[in-house]
């Protein structure tokens, strides 16, 4: 049994690609095996068992696919269709309307996956996890049955903000300066211009010194940007940094150096920035908008109303007030805990262990079990006189997977063996003979000159054409390299 | 008499019998002398079926007197899945060296009810495999492992084998088969070729024994019969001794060592000899003439030479094993294996004192008492054929029905018809939630006498499982518990609908169960485009029976069956696990009895309207009759094909017509479906005569993106005009390849030679799809004076790749 982890892309840094990777530790501890397909994996990423989804594993009887849902991707379908038992972990999509002032691509991405969600995927998987409360009631308004959704927070690898800060970096923004500062994407649910139109606001009528600090990529084909550096232009307002593609330590010296974290955003699935600033004990201030409540947890202070006055005399309160920022400090420190690694790890170690009794595994073995004992128990025997035997286990199974003297070809290569058991068994199943050593010899060197595809169609072709199979009166069925006779030219 | 099948595979054609062939035809021949209904089959990979071999006939070639030894067999051809139900199979060739391979057989039997009772001479090929050839090793290892599963029982010839075989069972972890020793006769009358031309004495025996004192060693020169030992006693003393040594048998594998040093000897041919190809005139003679008779075997099945040795009144030195002890007794003498010098004791010992040599021939002549064949016959006979089955239920007449449900409305649409059609029915018994429960007390007015029970009354503080099919067992396990459920009852689920009077002999009749079955779970693997739960719990239901050696059948029949608590309580006390392992509740339990209670229970096609489909061949099992409706709302809509037809309880006179006509239009399905088979069967059968393999189309995906998919496809296609061919299409995916996620696609476009598509299918397969099927017919408006073609195009859902065949089609009507 593998769990198998999909995601669109996975990318170090990303909050979806930090949380499939912490999965699959946690999968690891529990000693099950594990892997990780996308569609792009990022060069960066050095973790083992990562694949391209090109390089897609058979799935067998038992494994277990673990989705990662949160846009339109192609893959929402073609994971759906997959006949296994599988989990989707809902990370939320964005509505698309914000994005129709920024790139009608992502909206249509976003429309896209809201329309799978409703469409493809409900009702085809096994179980389902939402990262919060928020994103669970979101699954059940699009038809998805409440009792079916687990809910479990994302991983945050808080470990990697220990790491030392960009010294560089903190001494820019330890001048004195009061630093409010966001992060997150530069994407219209972040409501970018709310915060400028705060910060504005304060710079202008509570503190001249101070800066906004927007850390976050934006989208290159996106117009949202522009139109956020436009309005920065028409309002006249300064202090505005907006750092660009930074490194994981610059980030951590954006948080070390914050003196307020503010949050304008109008959609968020789960928000993993509001919990670094927490980890950086940087008081935040957010708007109570879809999950951030939940996230935040009764610490913090989220507030109803973006009014400009109204959100600057309170990022005034928590810049210049030490005691109300200590109690926020304090509960924000209390809400970190619910998402202490150990806390979420038990969380889904106890969900798999729960999602395995409640939907038994199969065996995959068939029944092979018994065989490949036997197998283990003769070898030993052999090894007592100082011999190894002369076949693998997977000729064994051969021999007993075959039906008599039909031999189904299709079968025989999804069997999926190593080479030299697909050569013995191709034997079994074709010549009821084992090869002879110097022909088991002579097809080891062709697997290693040709491709694998090539290789076994070398193999079975020259098995089917062999006299021992005919006087063997062995029938073949299935066969993918059954030449046609009028072939060539004919196409 | 039950008929008793014997696999002689290869025996009637036997130049020279061994061991086994001699072992088996002697029993055979017994068996044919008191009338069992024996019938010898020989498997031919040629016919694809055994072949049924003359009774007479066989005892005149296994007694050497029937010229051509074909002539044994008869014309009848049996496929193992029409052997007959109920009968016994008797392996005791040594059919791991023939088709059809144990681990696809016996199952098939298994399905039968057959009794498969293997006799396993040795497991020396598991204890010992560096003596063994490996092809022969291997095969000996899958029929193994094949009857250690599926046997009902296993016989031996000794303790040694049966305590071996024993410890096997605990080492592989599989539950032990009862094992059962029966030694074998000594007195043979078959395996004799005294009429064969060639049976004259070696003149060159006749030369070399004379005035000698010699030992003689009989048996294959291979490690394992330890001639080494006696080759050095011989170096070491013997030939001192003046006593030769004659040694018979044939060079096994991998002995040139053992050849070099016994033809190095200086007394090689003078006084130490080698026979390799002694007939059985020139071994007789040996025998009558040795000193002595030596067996000094590292391992052995049973040691029949020895009897035979004890037979003949020589004295016998044997390596001190268990087998030898076990047939030689006191009559024997016996030496380490590996010690020349206690062999040379034994020797010197009798060669040195006439009168204790005497003493040991007279012992021989007139205490010993060979075992005899008719003994070992008569002891399978009685176990066969005599025992009586001590499984002793005794059963009363079914009067209760019981219902897990959780929807009232098709549970109170559906009891009428059970009131009307099931009148032994007295009792109703409805496990279900606390609501419904009270639902049912209030609007269930029929004449059966209802007893409700609630979910929390069953669970008794248990947790339900979420999922549906484990939810099913779990729920019906926790049911076998209760009191109020009779011993023997109906178990339905709502939507099961009787068509027409149902007595109860349909569920008990001469004295068994019937159970309902409608499939092979082991036959749907990799076929279904889409998996539900349902199928995962079925999968999961194989690898159980699989692992327990039980038949596979697939008892979800989706109509009433007869259940046994007492036998359901005493599966799930063996198997306390499964309970919430998520098997299939019919097919777990019906696989179990099947071969639990085999004299109580008869697997029968199911009767089943509607499921899987309507008038459906389901995977070749063969539907006798329609006596339930699994009972879908939509087949009674619009444009569906019992639309018009009543979907409520109406009258019982017009549901027993309804009934009729729905069988009539499903009778018009089965028999288009059969002649659809037949027409593609036919089309099969041909072309494997003329090209040597099946047609087939078959998709390979090999892993590398920028290639397009092989595909194999027939040399001609048949067709016609008003009958579809169903073409089996199957994918083979590489381990590692984008085939595993996306969709592949197969289109079939008959066309015309200017590119004209007169009909398009196309054939989506999804990842863990293998196989899959299409009916194409060639449409009216399809031209019949050009040639047609199919053309073939495959590839992956998202890739431009693909590959085209173009196949001639020939027309048939």
């Amino acid at each position: 049994m593998t769990i198998c982890q999909i995601v669109e892309s996975l990318n170090p840094g990303d909050a979806i690609g930090n949380d499939v990777l912490a999965i699959k530790h946690v999968i690891e501890g529990m000693n099950i095996k594990t892997c990780v397909y996308a569609t792009s994996v990022s060069p960066k990423i050095k973790e083992k068992n990562v694949y391209t989804i090109d390089k897609m594993h058979k799935l067998s009887e038992d494994d277990i696919v673990f989705y990662h849902m949160g846009n339109g991707s192609p893959l929402n379908k073609m994971v759906s269709e997959l006949n296994c038992r599988k989990i989707m972990y809902y990370h939320n999509i964005t509505p698309p309307h914000f994005f129709n002032i920024d790139n009608p691509t992502s909206a249509e991405n976003c429309r896209k996956g809201l329309r799978d969600m409703r469409e493809v995927m409900k009702g085809s998987f096994t179980s389902y996890l939402a990262v919060s409360q928020f994103n669970k009631s979101d699954m059940v308004n699009m038809g998805y049955k409440a009792d079916s959704i687990d809910v479990i927070p994302i991983v945050v690898p808080f470990d990697d903000y220990r790491r030392e800060p960009d010294r560089h970096m903190v001494k820019r923004f330890s001048d004195g300066c009061t630093n409010i500062v966001f992060v997150g994407r530069i994407a219209p649910n972040k409501k970018h211009e709310d915060l400028i139109r705060i910060f504005a606001y304060y710079k202008e009528n509570v503190d001249p010194e101070a800066r906004l600090i927007l850390a976050g990529g934006a989208d290159p084909n996106g117009m949202y940007f522009a139109d956020i550096q436009d309005y920065i232009r028409t309002i006249g307002v300064k202090d505005v940094i907006f750092p660009g593609h930074i490194s994981f330590e610059e980030i951590l010296a954006i948080y070390k150096t914050a003196d307020v974290f503010l949050c304008m955003s109008e959609h968020e699935g789960f928000c993993v920035p509001l919990l670094e600033a927490m980890t950086f004990d940087v008081p935040i201030i957010a708007y109570d908008s879809c999950a951030v409540p939940e996230t935040m947890g009764g610490s913090g202070i989220v507030l109803d109303d973006k009014d400009p006055a109204f959100v600057s005399r309170v990022i005034k309160e928590v810049v210049t007030n030490k005691n109300m920022r200590d109690s926020i400090i304090a509960a924000q420190r209390r809400r970190l805990e619910d998402f202490s690694y150990e806390t979420i790890k038990k969380q889904l170690e106890d969900y798999f262990r729960r999602f395995l009794d409640s939907f038994p595994p199969i065996s995959s073995d068939g029944g092979s079990q018994a065989y490949r004992k036997l197998y283990d128990i003769t070898n030993e025997n052999m090894k007592k006189a100082g011999k190894t035997l002369d076949f693998s286990a997977d000729a064994l199974l051969a021999c007993a997977d075959r039906d008599a003297e039909n031999t189904d070809i299709t079968r025989l290569i999804n069997r999926d063996l190593p080479v030299r058991s697909l050569i013995e068994s191709s034997y079994i199943a074709l010549t009821n003979k084992l090869p002879e050593k110097d022909e088991l010899a002579r097809w080891e060197s062709e697997a290693a000159k040709f491709e694998r595809s090539e290789f076994v169609k070398r193999l079975i072709s020259s098995l089917i054409a062999d006299k021992r199979r005919i006087s063997a009166n062995i029938r073949v069925s299935c066969d993918p390299f059954a030449a046609l006779p009028t072939e060539g030219g004919e196409a | 008499m039950r008929p008793l099948y014997m696999d002689i595979t290869n025996i009637p054609e036997l130049k020279r019998y061994t061991g086994i062939s001699r072992v088996v035809s002697e029993i055979a021949a017994k068996f044919i002398a008191d009338g069992v209904d024996v019938r010898l089959i020989a498997y031919s990979t040629a016919k694809h079926a055994y072949r049924l071999i003359d009774n007479d006939r066989f005892l005149l070639a296994a007694n050497g007197m029937l010229d051509d030894k074909k002539k044994c067999y008869t014309d009848i051809l049996i496929k193992p899945e029409d052997m007959e139900k109920n009968a016994i199979f008797f392996d005791a060739n040594s059919t791991w060296h023939t088709m059809p391979n144990r681990s696809s057989l016996l199952p098939v039997l298994k399905k039968l009810q057959i009794r498969i009772v293997p006799l396993i001479h040795d497991i020396i090929p598991i204890r010992c495999p560096q003596y063994m050839v490996p092809l022969t090793l291997m095969r000996f290892m899958e029929f193994l492992t094949a009857h250690m599963t599926y046997a009902d029982e296993i016989f031996v010839t000794t303790d040694t084998v049966r305590s071996d075989l024993t410890a096997l069972f605990g080492e592989l972890g599989l539950p032990v088969k009862p094992i059962r020793k029966i030694g074998l006769g000594a007195d043979f009358s078959t395996g004799k070729s005294e009429n064969s031309p060639d049976e004259t004495i070696d003149p060159e025996a006749v030369r070399i024994v004379q005035g000698r004192r010699f030992l003689l060693t009989v048996g294959t020169v291979e490690p394992r019969k330890n001639q080494k030992v006696l080759i050095e006693a011989y170096e070491k003393k013997l030939a001192d001794m003046d006593i030769d040594v004659i040694v018979v048998g044939h060079i096994g594998w991998e002995m040139e060592g053992m050849l070099k040093r016994i033809k190095s000897n200086p007394k090689y041919g003078n006084g130490l000899y080698l026979f390799t190809n002694a007939n059985d005139a020139t071994l007789n003679f040996l025998y009558s003439k040795a000193f002595m008779v030596i067996f000094p075997s590292y391992i052995e099945g049973y040691g029949l030479p020895t009897i035979e040795a004890l037979i003949n009144g020589i004295p016998i030195a044997c390596s001190d094993i268990g087998v030898m002890r076990e047939v030689g007794g006191e009559f024997c003498d016996y030496f380490h294996p590996d010690s020349s010098d206690q062999l040379i004791e034994i020797v010197r010992k009798y060669a040195e004192s006439d009168e204790l040599y005497r003493a040991r021939r007279r012992q021989l002549r007139t205490e010993y008492h060979p075992p005899k064949w008719q003994d070992t016959a008569a002891a399978y006979e009685k176990i066969f054929f005599g025992e009586n089955s001590s499984d002793k239920f005794e059963h009363k007449p079914v009067k209760q029905i019981v219902f897990l449900s959780a929807r009232p409305k098709p549970i109170l649409e559906t009891l009428p018809y059970i009131e009307e059609f099931m009148p032994f029915i007295k009792e109703l018994v409805v496990c279900c939630p606390d609501d419904m429960a009270d639902y049912m007390k209030k609007y269930y007015d029929g004449r059966l006498t209802l007893t409700t029970v609630t979910d929390n009354e069953l669970l008794n503080g248990r947790t339900l499982p979420p999922d549906h099919s484990t939810r099913n067992f779990f729920l019906r396990c926790l049911a076998m518990e209760l009191d109020v459920i009779d011993d023997e009852f109906i178990m339905c689920d709502d939507d099961y609908r009787p068509m027409k009077p149902i007595s109860e002999e349909v569920f008990y009749s001469d004295g068994k169960y019937n159970g309902y079955y409608f499939s092979d779970i082991s036959k749907w693997h990799y076929m279904i485009p889409k998996l539900f739960s349902y199928d995962f719990c079925h999968f999961r239901t194989l690898g159980f029976l699989r692992r327990n050696g039980y038949a596979t059948l697939q008892y979800s029949s989706h109509q009433p069956q007869i259940i046994n608590k007492v036998w359901y309580r005493e599966m799930i006390a063996k198997y306390p696990d499964i309970i919430t392992k998520g098997y299939d509740e019919w097919s777990t339990y019906f696989n179990y009895i099947s071969a639990v209670h085999r004299e109580q229970f008869r697997p029968c096609p199911y009767v089943t309207l509607s499921w899987p489909n309507i008038g459906g061949e389901n995977k070749g099992v063969y539907q006798p009759d329609y006596l339930f409706e699994n009972f879908y709302s939509e087949n009674y809509t619009s444009r569906h094909t019992f639309e018009g037809f009543n979907a409520r309880y109406s009258s019982p006179e017009q549901i027993v017509e309804e009934s009729r006509e729905k069988k009539l239009i499903a009778l018009k399905f089965k028999a288009i479906h059969d002649e659809e088979q037949r027409f593609a069967d036919a089309y099969a059968a041909d072309y494997e005569k003329q090209f040597r393999e099946l047609p087939s189309v078959a998709l390979y995906f090999g892993g590398n993106p920028n290639k397009p998919p092989e595909v194999g496809v027939p040399a001609y296609i048949r067709l016609s005009y008003n009958k579809a061919h169903k073409i089996r299409i199957s994918a083979a995916r590489e381990k590692w390849c984008s085939a595993n996620i996306l969709t592949a696609y197969c289109i079939l476009q008959i066309i015309d030679e200017n590119g004209r598509v007169y009909c398009n299918h196309r054939i989506d397969m999804r990842p863990r799809l293998n196989y899959s099927y299409q009916n194409v017919i060639i449409p009216a408006h399809a031209p019949s004076d050009v040639p047609l073609r199919l053309k073939i195009t495959a590839g992956l859902s998202t890739s431009p790749l693909n590959t085209e065949k173009f196949i001639p089609i020939n027309i048939t009507d």
